[in-house]
């Protein structure tokens, strides 16, 4: 079993290699090196970015607009969240990737402390040179052979992968077709920010009938580097087609931008399926609460026809702020939503973080297991609505949220909104708080293990129900992560 | 804050009914105007009234009609106490250690109590309706029981104030001493000549060991807003049990607070709220655990037939350091008719990790094959289904202890029960 994991590890890692290439061949990342927009934000700024990445003009209009009722929009104040005061015109909002003269020259002068973090997780030192920014990724890889065979087998599937910005470019039809259908321009403070001012992000399109040949998440994992602060995911399904994308990194990246405000679309057709995974893990600041990336998201799936399913599944581990909630909207007739998350907090993180599961088709269901664990002087807070409309008969949803505490320092905090306007709807939500019981650390401590191993032990078990619906060779890594995302919180 | 009509001329009676208190309460109640004013009614973008728009809905009209059950609630052997504008009947002598006053006969004769306790607790210093009825109390009354005094009888308690069709601001204090116990019920089963508005804040002093028991019975007829308000300051050891059973009134907003601030307090809170028509009625309850090893539990029940709409917001905060706290909440409704709809929020803040706390809810629909169990036994439909639906409100009412008392809130239900539509299918 272990042995095969490794194997899939490794086969992907080697993957990743080689696609890594073909960021080079394109030479998006190199060619616009140079290029920085000033600070702060306007319309001349939204003008400049879209000028940049050579948009038609309906997509710079469509900036416009969102940019427009961004200024008149108020920021959201109801989650449990303590945010600083962010001044937006203090930003740079298009900044081409950072030259490699700003890094770090090699890997001595890089935070040991990121290093042993990823020897833990057994990256290979080729991936830790690149997460720490000591090298570019093309610097790294050299290998071309298998970037072809990757582009051929997605084309000979007919999906299409590629960065939106290209999409503009080469599929602009489809672009224009889907853009803003799931999250509109105005949707939230945030999501209207995103759509002002989104510098990059992924599009996927797969045909109808189409199984896409392989999980769309190693070749992420590099191709997403560098798309900033403001990253603009949309993916389309169409009738009976499958993808499983995976997003992030089980490692933590170096990264200059405090705020990020992304947007990720979801379009499934009839009885198309959408698997989108997260391993969120960016700075969260350090002991004392200092730094920390800002994390203010807006995911939203839609079940758009009858029988198609949308499943996220996230944890989240990184981040000084989370404000996120990936949600489904179930529109088609028997379609059905998934949402398993794990949100780990520790030292002075807040996470703010839930889905939505609206019913609006007939016979529609969702699943809602998560799991928050908050240790040091974190906070942590599940928010959810699971909604089921007056068409919605015979609607089913599970939400289960439990909370794990971890020191007496910190807070875990749940608020489900249920609504049901359907007699035929069945819609059922438990909740539980606990700690790790002295007498489960007692016993594997007898059997030998660390106190640190054996909460990661325990937390592992806690947080199984949602680690088993990664994909494979990425369960593995986050199982460390949650061990070492909870590191110095006993003892 | 622009105020519209109607909350100007709720102020404006503030300003005139203000002279007849005496000078610490007269302050007491310029201060709740002025917190009225600068908010006015609650209103649905507030987090706390997202599901009961209470500004636009008390603009609206709402439907006439008869009271939701019309079954008196009758407890025998128990003592009445009916406060009409004239003053205050009682079926019996109260005995030792047990004090009963209209609230306007307590403003001038025992203004150190009330003086002590009114406006004390923390879950009304910000709430602005509860500032509008310090401004406007008139109508209330207040019960003190002296250290270990146990009432041997429950109390029936019934309000007939009020100035015809005007909107009545009641404010109750009930005050248990060290080791104290009483029953209390209050029955809001209005008469014809009924407010059509009607706020009530109830404050409660529970002391060390001190114990009540609570029923709020509300059969008002379908005209009538009946918005409560009940806050409990629990000491160590004392307990609160409270079981709210809401059938009548176009509008309902039966809001609990409890606060247990000593160690061992334990609180109970219970309820069932059957709606019909175009009723609409909102439970919503706090119970905030201060200090550690307390103890609480939270059974509701809705049922909601026809256009009505049911809504529960639960809230069990637990303050830093408040180890070992146990706390359970669990809410269940049944949507009898296409058109109803039932909204739930329970909520968990905790800031302590040695806790048990636990929460469940649901909304569905009648199990269709415990249905076809009992048909198949030869019960015939309409009683199958009664039977269901009787046994799921019934665990609510675990809540309250006394067996008799159980069986007088059973009949209001069964009652009720009756009158909802697609009960019987």
């Amino acid at each position: 079993m272990n042995g095969n994991v490794m194997t899939t590890v490794e086969e992907n890692r080697q993957d990743v290699e080689q696609l890594a290439k073909r960021e080079y061949e394109f030479g998006f990342v190199t060619d616009i090196e140079s290029d920085r927009a000033p600070k702060g934000l306007s319309e001349d700024i939204v003008r400049f970015i879209s000028a940049k990445k050579n948009e038609p003009e309906w997509m710079l209009e469509w900036r416009l607009e969102a940019y427009r009722r961004w200024l008149k929009m108020p920021k959201p104040d109801w989650a449990k969240l303590n945010i600083p005061e962010i001044d937006f015109q203090d930003l740079y909002y298009y900044s081409a990737p950072k030259s490699q003269a700003d890094g770090p020259k090699s890997l001595d002068e890089v935070d040991p402390e990121l290093l042993a973090t990823y020897e833990k997780l057994g990256i290979p030192l080729s991936e830790q040179k690149i997460l720490a920014g000591v090298v570019a990724v093309d610097a790294v890889f050299d290998s071309v052979s298998v970037v072809t065979t990757f582009k051929a087998k997605l084309a000979e599937a007919g999906v299409i992968f590629c960065p939106i910005s290209e999409a503009l470019q080469s599929h602009p039809e489809l672009v224009k077709k889907y853009l803003g259908t799931v999250v509109p321009q105005s949707d939230n403070y945030y999501a209207a920010l995103n759509s002002a001012v989104f510098s990059d992000g992924s599009f996927v399109y797969v045909p109808k009938g189409v199984r896409c040949p392989m999980e769309l998440s190693t070749y992420f994992r590099i191709n997403e580097r560098n798309t900033g602060q403001f990253e603009r995911t949309l993916i389309i399904a169409e009738e009976g087609a499958y993808v499983s994308y995976l997003e992030g990194c089980t490692a933590p990246q170096r990264d200059e931008n405090q705020l990020h405000a992304a947007v990720v679309e979801l379009v499934a057709h009839e009885s198309a399926e959408i698997k989108y995974s997260t391993v969120q893990n960016w700075y969260p600041g350090n002991a004392e609460g200092e730094g920390g990336i800002y994390n203010f998201v807006t995911k939203r799936g839609d079940c758009r026809e009858a029988n198609a399913k949308i499943s996220w599944t996230q944890v989240e581990t990184g981040s000084a702020i989370t404000w996120k909630y990936p949600s489904c909207i179930l529109r088609g007739d028997n379609s059905v939503g998934e949402f398993y998350s794990i949100a780990i907090t520790n030292n002075y993180q807040q996470a703010d973080t839930g889905t939505k599961m609206i019913h609006l088709g007939r016979n529609t269901t969702s699943r809602i297991i998560a799991k928050g664990i908050s240790a040091g002087k974190s906070q942590s807070t599940y928010r959810g609505l699971v909604s089921s409309h007056a068409k919605a008969t015979g609607a089913r949803n599970f939400t289960q949220c439990d909370s794990l505490l971890i020191g007496d320092q910190c807070g875990a905090h749940t608020v489900p909104y249920i609504e049901s306007h359907t007699p035929s709807a069945v819609i059922e939500h438990e909740a539980t708080t606990s700690k790790i019981s002295e007498d489960q650390l007692f016993y594997c401590q007898q059997r030998g293990l660390s106190e640190e191993e054996a909460v990661a032990l325990i937390v592992n078990g806690f947080c199984k129900d949602v680690l088993q619906q990664l994909p494979m060779e990425f369960a593995v890594e986050a199982q460390k992560l949650v061990g070492i995302s909870l590191e110095g919180s006993v003892g | 804050m622009e105020l519209n009509a109607f909350e100007n001329s709720l102020l404006e009676r503030a300003d005139s009914a203000r002279d007849r208190l005496p000078a610490w309460a007269e302050q007491l109640a310029t201060a709740g105007a002025a917190r009225f004013a600068q908010s006015g009614l609650p209103h649905r973008r507030l987090e706390a009234w997202k599901y009961t728009d209470l500004k636009s809905r008390l603009e609206a009209k709402r439907p006439e009609g008869a009271q939701g059950s019309r079954a008196a609630f009758h407890l025998g052997g128990a003592l009445e106490v009916i406060l009409t504008k004239e003053g205050m009947h009682t079926s019996a002598p109260l005995g030792e250690g047990v004090r009963i006053f209209p609230l306007n006969d307590a403003l001038t004769k025992e203004p150190a109590l009330l003086q002590k306790h009114m406006g004390t607790n923390k879950a009304l210093q910000q709430d602005a309706l509860t500032g509008l009825n310090t401004a406007l109390m008139q109508d209330g009354f207040v019960l003190h029981l002296a250290q270990g005094v146990t009432l041997n009888r429950p109390i029936v308690l019934r309000v007939e104030v009020g100035e015809g069709e005007a909107p009545s601001f009641a404010r109750n204090l009930i005050v248990l001493e060290e080791g104290a116990s009483a029953v209390l019920i209050e029955d809001w089963a209005a008469p014809q000549s009924a407010p059509q508005l009607r706020h009530a804040v109830t404050e409660i002093m529970l002391a060390d060991k001190a114990s009540l028991a609570h029923v709020r019975v509300q059969d008002e007829k379908l005209e009538a807003a009946h918005l409560s308000l009940v806050a409990a300051d629990l000491e160590a050891g004392a307990k609160y049990h409270q079981f709210a059973l809401n059938v009548g009134a176009g509008l309902t907003r039966s809001e609990t607070h409890v606060h247990l601030g000593g160690e061992g307090a334990h609180a109970e809170l219970g309820g069932s709220f059957l709606l019909n028509g175009l009723q609409h009625c909102d439970t919503t309850t706090v119970v905030t655990h201060a200090v550690p090893n307390c103890t609480c539990r939270e059974v509701f029940r809705g049922v909601m037939a026809d256009r009505s709409r049911g809504v529960f917001q639960g809230k069990i905060a637990v303050a830093p350091h408040a180890q070992k706290t146990d706390a359970k909440m669990e809410t269940r409704a049944l949507l009898l008719s296409d058109r109803a709809e039932m909204d739930a929020k329970p909520e968990l803040e905790i800031y302590a990790d040695d806790v048990k706390c636990a929460h469940g809810a649901t909304i569905g629909t009648l199990d269709e094959q415990s249905v076809f169990y009992l048909q198949s036994r030869g019960i015939p439909l309409p009683v199958a289904r009664r039977m269901l639906i009787g046994a799921f409100v019934e665990d609510a009412l675990d809540v309250v202890s006394d067996v008799d008392l159980q069986a007088a809130l059973r009949a209001v239900i069964d009652q009720r029960l009756s009158r909802l539509e697609g009960v019987a299918g």
